[in-house]
């Protein structure tokens, strides 16, 4: 092909393919961020919810994905998060708040540490946060806990400095171990409770 | 092996120096607006004089234009921003891709007419500026690799560097449009005088 030829058509061509690497690359223009893509990459709702074995504040070990008589709200954590965490632990708490008449028995909400946190640091965080009925305190046990979460689609990043960058997401798993919604840590309580309040009715 | 290729690859070693570039990539305010910036300026410094071969191929810098910005929206992209935190291989595709682009950059801008280089001009202002509002006032977090306290300091930084970039901006519009006048200027007195003889 001569030149003239090649300069018509290697503009296009090159728009064409830039096109499809950043249309790959963020799932078709959903996902701009590491965390909008971790959601978008676990797949679409409802989907089933990896296995999640932990430990709770107690001591009791189960598998928080496994079905249940309640709808789980789990949103991840670690205890020695200096500026995220409690900022998210607090709007969780106003949405566990919200929907007190429904837990534990129905909705149970909790919050999950990504960093093997012990079941007496998890003890004393649920006391400092008044000993609410309905909001567990639990450690994530798996070894793959990582590629869990990532299933789930919550974004984990260990940074040199030891601390954890991560989804604040909301995940709502529902009785059949499904994941069902998955609310944003700075939405409005209100409106999340108002929807799970519909869904778990 | 002349002196200005030599200063090129010694600044490219320097920026590819393990200790050098973990301390670049360690800082989001540093990744975006040292390391990034600098591969660019070397890809272009690289080019400056050179690329009659793509010229030739590429005439009008159509394509040239293309696979910079291409590649800069990419690497603007907060997920790619982390892939450079979380990958050795794509910090190294990084730099190879910004060289690139600079250096396409600087054969392919001169071919490019006036008013679309003003219209990327533009683009670099706002871009500049809307990058900056953003990570300024932007409570979560954008790169998950960095900290909100970096993310913010990205972004004043962005917005103080923007009244910068129009400056160059418009500055650099300013002097093309007296040059292309003063040459038009001079061709109509040229045409008006008598011939001699």
């Amino acid at each position: 092909m001569k030149p003239a030829g090649v300069a018509r058509i290697l503009p296009v061509g090159m728009a064409i393919a830039a096109v499809f690497v950043l249309a790959s690359w963020t799932h078709g223009f959903q996902a701009f961020t590491s965390f909008s893509a971790a959601r978008v990459a676990a797949g679409p709702l409802p989907r089933p919810a990896p296995p999640l074995l932990v430990v709770d504040a107690r001591g009791t070990r189960y598998d928080l994905a496994a079905p249940g008589p309640a709808f789980r709200l789990v949103q991840a954590m670690y205890l020695r998060c200096p500026d995220v965490c409690p900022i998210a632990m607090a709007n969780l708490g106003q949405v566990q708040y919200a929907l007190r008449d429904l837990s534990p028995g129905r909705v149970e909400v909790v919050s999950l540490s990504i960093d093997g946190d012990s079941p007496r640091d998890l003890l004393d965080r649920w006391r400092a946060h008044g000993s609410p009925e309905g909001w567990t305190m639990a450690s994530l046990e798996a070894t793959d806990g990582a590629n869990a979460m990532e299933r789930l689609g919550i974004w984990v990043y260990r940074r040199r400095d030891g601390l954890i960058n991560h989804s604040t997401d909301m995940v709502l798993i529902d009785r059949a171990g499904r994941v069902v919604r998955v609310f944003r840590a700075d939405g409005d309580p209100g409106v999340i409770a108002a929807e799970i309040r519909r869904l778990a009715s | 092996m002349k002196p200005r290729t030599l200063a090129l690859a010694v600044a490219a070693a320097t920026l590819i120096a393990p200790p050098i570039d973990a301390w670049l990539d360690r800082a989001m305010p540093r990744l975006l607006l040292v390391e990034m910036p600098a591969w660019l300026a070397l890809g272009w410094l690289a080019a400056r004089g050179r690329g009659d071969a793509l010229r030739r191929w590429d005439p009008y810098g159509a394509a040239g234009l293309v696979l910079f910005l291409g590649t800069m929206w990419f690497w603007m992209l907060p997920r790619s921003v982390d892939l450079v935190g979380a990958s050795p291989l794509a910090n190294q595709l990084m730099h190879l891709s910004l060289l690139a682009a600079g250096a396409v950059l600087g054969v392919s801008l001169p071919a490019v007419p006036f008013v679309v280089r003003g219209a990327l001009g533009i683009h670099a202002i706002s871009m500049t500026f809307a990058l900056g509002v953003l990570y300024t006032s932007y409570s979560a977090l954008l790169c998950g690799t960095f900290d909100l306290a970096q993310q913010k300091a990205t972004g004043r930084l962005l917005v103080g560097l923007s009244p910068v970039v129009l400056v160059a901006v418009v500055g650099w519009g300013a002097l093309t449009l007296a040059r292309s006048h003063r040459r038009r200027e001079g061709a109509a007195a040229a045409r008006q005088m008598p011939s001699a003889g």
